[in-house]
């Protein structure tokens, strides 16, 4: 077997970010395919370690690494292996689709260049890039709150220097306000990991369960959730989200998305799990709070003209529903969850990357501009609609399949809270029409109809665009809809844990 | 010869120091290489030393054979020769930096800026390593009139801020002299081993508590421990930057360790923690220092003073650290001393680096500074995060083992003040790093065209970019191996009774 394989999976895309950062003026116009190869290599070995986790063994690796007291333990089990492995997934993919994107952001941010600024420029999104995949797949697979902050900040800080380099206009105050933003959420974090060990003189998550009953666990959740609800953007502590998702180069929008709503992930690993019963109070409040969001952010994203901004605006929405199936704190629910996770994630990256495609090649990003490109740009057209279905739930798409699940257990809890429970879970369901609504009338907006003669006229060339590009979509698209038509695998893995709890 | 380390550390660079004004007269080529070869010898003696204290445990050396209470006595223990190494490594990188600074800032003082430089590490590391109360007034009198010295060759406006620094340091001096003269009163003793054995009997002296209270407020002066600091900011904003990365990185970790020294060895901490507030007064003005000092910090737009006011707020967790008085609270004040000497000192390389090059130190004027020299600001980025607190940069683990202090002390206050100078910090580093990596922003959407003027990398010489670096690369490595650090020496340092 291969040996250390999780400290592998979370070194190899640091190792491949400093080779690129050495060897940037010779390589440098491989280092997109540096960056997706490393990506490549860890999707296999988190593939192997699936194989393992899925025969019932839990991969535990020790490491006393970073000071007397605080382990930098890395563990594989049912819950932290599947979101790794999506996570990571959609690193790699979003890494081939910049390749060919990098290229044309550097040359509309920066014009013309030579050759050494452009490999300088060129390289350094790469390098940046990698550190993402190191944030989520450390988050996800980390047993330490501290360690679990470390990452947190990692993902902070690549996020902030990608955004004020490669981003729109307004890219680098967009950058400092998402960087205070990250910032103070993990503060509260870190507050919350204090209070912690305050009470029990410990950092590891698996000790967290002997505060169950401690009158102060109620101020630890609160602190929790204070912080990853702005990580969340939950209503009201959405503000963020709309400005980066506007400014944010398009190749890392994806990535955005999961930036976001890997809170989720947190919140169960560290507060639902371990004090599900302390919990209790804060699941009716989050669940209003999330349909809140819900329906402010599907209305929010019918009113926007601007091609990524009608993506942007959908994740507030989206990750709501993860939230919603979180509140209802049934095992079925929160399974249902952390899968529609999972599901948001592809499909949003498919959604967003596509948006990405249709500004790299037409160079508007009005969508009142657009229109009759299917003809144009087949693929592109595809795409479009297949990561509309996937996040609009139709089957046989993977999120159909989650919020199925899900929805299950939120009316099993709706049935024991009526009516209010009831009320929610009913409207929650109600809510996808608004995603459909938006998704779907955007297509019609974009790639049907006559082709507009703004476009027509352009001194663009109208196309799909490189295989690079489109590919790594098709791959995601069809993940989700074998997760989707089979999601066994990825429920009993799920079930392992949060079942047994 | 290994048993003449601690006397070789300070004798060697004393005698070299006048050579090299001897020198001086008739070759200024010569003096940097005298110097270079002094402070290699105390980094190898002190490296030495450290071995040697790991290995066997204290160190007592009896200059001239004379035995203590009346001779002197050098007593290293792990706490000094971990400050040993940390002050004759930093001064090293710094001497070799400081050859073309100098060169270029001081062309007329080269002899005599290296006497003086040489003189003043002579002090700080006479003042780490003496076991003698009047002995270690003597060589703080060494160290501060050299760095009066030092700075006093700095810019327009100096001179002032020298004098400035000679009255306030003077004053401090006084009253640690007049505080050493109470305890010398009472006990009849000035050997700190044998005064630790004589005082606990005279705890209850009126004397004795009036000495300790003088020596503290002397060393808190020294230190500039906040609203002590008035000195600082004009001292470290007009000397030479050279001067300004030494005495930022050293001067006040010194005086941090000399009050460690006092209040845990020479008085037993049970007296300063149980018979007076002591421990909570400092505590609360080493967090009160971390605030102030934050704000003023951010209120600047000058680098050099920005990192003054910052080193203020430094000041503080250290004090916090060693008012927090357990052992994780001293811990991480210690670390941080360590920890401070290598990131102000880089920063203010860094900060000496730009005026070099630029000649200015107005942060709203850094347009496009990280294409003109990315190493140095890649390093300046390092050292900022690390000011910041962000893991696996040491000042991350120094601030842990703080708030893990404060929160064994039940002072969840402290928590929240070291979260909130945190922030503070953020501001003021994220204002640099704004305005050196990232153009103003400009409409890029409608292919605007046009190139980007050309900006030519133009970094400083590679001897000084080496020790910018080795600094840098010293924050990683020391936040990876804090670990152990306190395992090897730092746990011993701390007081058994904590």
């Amino acid at each position: 077997m291969v040996p250390n394989i999780l400290l592998q999976i979370i070194l190899a895309p640091v190792i491949a970010s400093i080779f690129i950062f050495l060897t940037r003026f010779k390589m440098g116009r491989k280092a997109g395919w540096i960056a997706a190869g490393s990506l490549l290599y860890t999707t296999v070995l988190l593939c192997i370690v699936g194989l393992r986790v899925y025969q019932g063994t839990r991969i535990y690796e020790e490491y006393l690494l970073i000071a007397p007291g605080i382990r930098l333990d890395l563990l594989a089990d049912g819950l932290s292996l599947p979101v790794a492995l999506i996570m990571n997934m959609l690193c790699m993919v979003l890494a081939f689709y910049s390749i060919h994107y990098v290229d044309h952001r550097i040359e509309v941010l920066y014009g013309e260049v030579d050759e050494r600024t452009w490999l300088s420029y060129y390289s350094r999104f790469f390098y940046l890039f990698l550190y993402f995949p190191v944030g989520f797949v450390g988050v996800a697979l980390v047993t330490n709150l501290l360690a679990m902050y470390f990452f947190l900040e990692v993902l902070t800080i690549a996020l902030f220097f990608i955004m004020a380099y490669f981003g729109y206009i307004e890219r680098v105050r967009v950058a400092l306000m998402c960087l205070v933003w990250g910032i103070t959420s993990a503060l509260f974090f870190l507050a919350g990991s204090l209070l912690i060990y305050g009470e029990i003189g410990s950092f590891e998550i698996s000790e967290i369960h002997t505060l169950a009953g401690n009158p102060l666990a109620f101020w630890i959740i609160l602190l929790f959730l204070l912080g990853l609800a702005s990580k969340l953007a939950i209503f009201p502590f959405h503000v963020w989200m709309p400005w980066v998702h506007a400014e944010h180069p398009t190749c890392i929008a994806g990535l955005l998305a999961v930036y976001a709503n890997l809170a989720a992930y947190i919140i169960v690993r560290v507060l639902i799990l371990p004090l599900r019963s302390d919990f209790g109070v804060f699941g009716m409040p989050l669940m209003v709070m999330a349909l809140i969001t819900m329906v402010y952010g599907s209305l929010l994203t019918m009113a926007q003209t601007d091609v990524k901004r009608i993506a942007a605006c959908s994740t507030i929405s989206q990750i709501s529903y993860s939230v919603l199936g979180l509140g209802a704190l049934t095992t079925v629910s929160i399974e249902g969850g952390m899968f529609f996770f999972l599901s948001h994630i592809m499909g949003k990256t498919i959604f967003f990357s596509t948006a990405g495609i249709l500004v790299y090649v037409t160079g508007v990003r009005d969508i009142r501009q657009m229109g009759g490109l299917a003809r144009k740009m087949p693929i592109t057209a595809i795409l479009w609609t297949l990561g509309a279905m996937s996040l609009s739930g139709f089957p046989p798409f993977s999120s159909f399949t989650a919020e199925w699940i899900m929805f299950t257990g939120i009316f099993e809890r709706g049935i024991y809270t009526m009516p209010f429970g009831l009320i929610v879970a009913i409207l929650g369901v109600s809510a996808i029409l608004l995603t459909v609504g938006y998704t779907f009338w955007a297509v019609k907006r974009a790639f049907f109809g006559p082709l507009n003669p703004n476009l027509a006229n352009s001194n663009h060339e109208i196309k799909d665009p490189p295989l690079t590009m489109s590919i790594p979509l098709l791959f995601t698209a069809c993940v989700s809809i074998i997760l989707g038509v089979y999601p066994k695998p990825i429920m009993n893995l799920f079930h392992l844990v949060i079942g047994g709890c | 010869m290994t048993q003449q380390f601690p006397a070789i550390i300070v004798v060697f660079p004393v005698i070299l120091s006048f050579i090299i004004y001897v020198v001086g007269w008739w070759s200024k080529r010569l003096c940097f290489p005298l110097a270079i070869l002094a402070l290699s010898v105390c980094v190898i003696s002190s490296i030495g030393i450290l071995n040697t204290v790991l290995k066997h445990g204290t160190i007592h050396y009896w200059l001239g054979g004379w035995e203590p209470p009346w001779g002197i006595e050098y007593l290293v223990d792990h706490l000094n020769a971990f400050m040993l190494v940390i002050v004759s490594f930093v001064s090293l990188v710094v001497a070799i930096y400081s050859k073309r600074s100098v060169e270029q800032e001081l062309p007329e003082k080269i002899p005599q800026f290296w006497t003086v430089f040489v003189l003043l590490i002579t002090g700080l590391l006479g003042i780490t390593i003496t076991g003698d109360m009047f002995n270690l007034y003597v060589l703080l009198e060494i160290a501060s009139l050299a760095a009066y010295a030092l700075i006093a060759m700095g810019e327009k406006g100096a001179v002032f801020a020298s004098f400035r620094y000679v009255i306030l340091g003077a004053i401090g001096a006084c009253w640690y002299l007049l505080g050493t003269g109470y305890l010398y009163i009472v006990t009849g003793s000035l050997n700190m081993m044998d005064l630790s054995q004589l005082l606990p009997n005279l705890y209850q002296s009126k004397a004795v508590l009036v000495g300790f209270v003088f020596i503290l407020v002397g060393v808190a002066i020294k230190m500039a421990l906040f609203p002590l600091h008035a000195w600082l900011p004009d001292a470290y904003t007009h000397a030479p930057s050279a001067v300004s990365a030494l005495v930022a990185a050293l001067m006040t970790k010194v005086g941090a360790y000399v009050m460690v020294r006092i209040m845990f060895t020479v008085f037993k901490p049970h007296f300063s923690i149980e018979l007076i507030p002591i421990t909570t007064i400092l505590s609360w003005m080493g967090a009160v220092a971390m605030i102030m000092g934050s704000i003023f910090a951010i209120m600047q737009s000058d680098l050099k003073r920005m990192l003054a006011y910052s080193s203020v707020a430094q000041i503080g967790y250290i004090v916090l650290g060693v008012g927090l008085a357990n052992r994780m609270g001293l811990t991480g004040g210690l670390l941080h001393i360590l920890n401070h000497a290598f990131m102000k000192g880089c920063l203010f390389l860094v900060a000496g680096a730009i005026v070099y090059k630029m000649g200015m130190r107005d942060i709203y004027q850094f347009k496009d500074l990280y294409r003109k020299m990315p190493y140095t600001m890649a390093a300046f980025t390092i050292a900022a995060f690390s000011m910041i607190g962000i893991p696996p940069t040491c000042g991350f683990f120094s601030k842990l083992y703080l708030i893990l202090g404060s929160i064994d002390a039940k002072q969840w206050v402290f928590v929240g003040f070291i979260l909130l100078s945190s922030m503070l910090n953020v501001v003021y580093f994220i204002n640099v790093i704004r305005h050196a990596y990232f153009e103003p922003p400009k409409p890029d959407y409608a292919h605007n065209g046009g190139t980007r003027e050309g900006v030519v990398m133009d970094e400083v010489p590679l001897s000084m970019l080496i020790p910018i670096l080795v600094m840098a690369s010293g924050i990683l490595l020391l936040g990876i191996f804090n670990g152990k650090i306190i395992s090897t020496v730092l746990q011993f340092a701390i007081p058994a009774s904590f």
